[in-house]
């Protein structure tokens, strides 16, 4: 085979005037009405709202303060430090510009980016998981044991429902790393 | 920018680089599907970044980047994995003028859809006879890197084509 003849070959080819036009003309019209999410709209969507819900669970543990000060701090405190991390993740992701940046320099970005969101759910597992232990426990005091094997139950199931969803994250994060490898 | 001006730049630059965008987007798709997926990508990030294109480097240098910046990122939920079989659906949409090269060209894809992204950019703009220095300019790597590249590409490619026969 060739190469430089296929390189002579590949200017001469052509994608037919009308292959796709519908579709194009389609997106197009979407895209200047800001009808389309991209990959960056939607990484920093999941940091946003979830910055939202931990500004959300500050608000629901307030009143807790009165009965058990110690849980009611320790969770606003929780709430606080991953509220915080997910918005810092949000405005990483919406300074991302791909037009300004060259290959390497996305795939990193991006790789990283998905590696501090594993990281950050993990931190939030190490101290969620004790907390929300604490948290049942305290609970069930006040309102008796069922209350408490409900909590252990949902924690297990959040639990497994969330080492899926990491799994998808870390094959995401394999895949742009394993781009750079040059033996590839 | 006002809106008019920049939908009508918009929609210049886009009908005017079809062919490049096209090329790019057809270098990365699987199937017909992901193919309109990443067009649609493509497309939403040079309307996000027009803004900001203030002419400094060569517009199809600022086309290509975020092109292929959008294509190597891009992950689909049900990603399968690329192959000689899924490209080939797209490689008909691909016309030369003549039978003969039409055929080299399908070979052509179908080696080229198993490289890595990285490695399909690089091939990608050396076909479309691009500079060492533009392709190190929109890759990120330095020249030598480039040419290093490149050569175990074309070299990898040869081997395969040769292998096939």
């Amino acid at each position: 085979m060739d190469i430089n003849e296929l390189k002579n070959n590949w200017n001469s080819m052509s994608i037919p005037p009308d292959y796709h036009a519908g579709v194009t003309d389609d997106i197009l019209s979407r895209v200047e009405r800001g009808r389309v999410t991209t990959l960056r709209d939607r990484l920093g969507n999941i940091s946003r709202m979830l910055s939202q819900i931990c500004c959300v669970g500050v608000l629901l543990m307030i009143p807790y303060l009165h009965e058990s000060p110690t849980l009611g701090i320790l969770a606003i405190a929780f709430f606080i430090f991953m509220g915080v991390m997910h918005f810092r993740a949000y405005r990483r992701v919406s300074r991302l510009a791909f037009s300004e940046m060259t290959v390497r320099e996305a795939i990193l970005t991006v790789a990283n980016i998905d590696r501090d969101r594993i990281r950050l759910r993990a931190i939030g597992m190490a101290l969620g998981l004790p907390l929300a232990i604490y948290m049942c426990f305290t609970f069930s005091e006040v309102f008796g044991d069922y209350y408490l094997y409900g909590c252990v139950a949902g924690a297990v199931v959040g639990l497994g429902i969330g080492l899926l969803i990491n799994r998808r994250a870390v094959n995401i994060i394999r895949e742009m790393r394993a781009q750079l490898n040059p033996e590839q | 920018m006002a809106s008019t001006e920049k939908e009508s730049r918009f929609l210049t630059i886009v009908n005017d680089n079809r062919q490049l965008l096209y090329k790019v987007c057809y270098m990365y798709a699987t199937d017909r599907d992901h193919f309109q997926d990443l067009y649609q990508e493509v497309l939403a990030n040079i309307w996000e970044g027009l803004g900001a294109f203030r002419g400094d480097s060569a517009l199809s240098t600022w086309l290509y980047r975020t092109a292929l910046n959008t294509c190597v990122t891009f992950y689909r939920k049900h990603n399968r994995h690329s192959s000689e079989m899924t490209s080939l659906e797209l490689a008909d949409g691909l016309m030369a003028d003549d039978g003969v090269r039409n055929e080299q060209l399908h070979e052509m894809y179908r080696l080229i859809s198993k490289l890595s992204k990285i490695d399909k950019a690089i091939i990608l703009m050396w076909l479309d006879e691009r500079s060492y220095d533009e392709i190190a300019e929109v890759t990120g790597f330095t020249r030598n890197n480039v040419a290093t590249r490149l050569r175990r590409i074309k070299q990898r490619l040869v081997d395969s084509g040769n292998r096939d026969e």
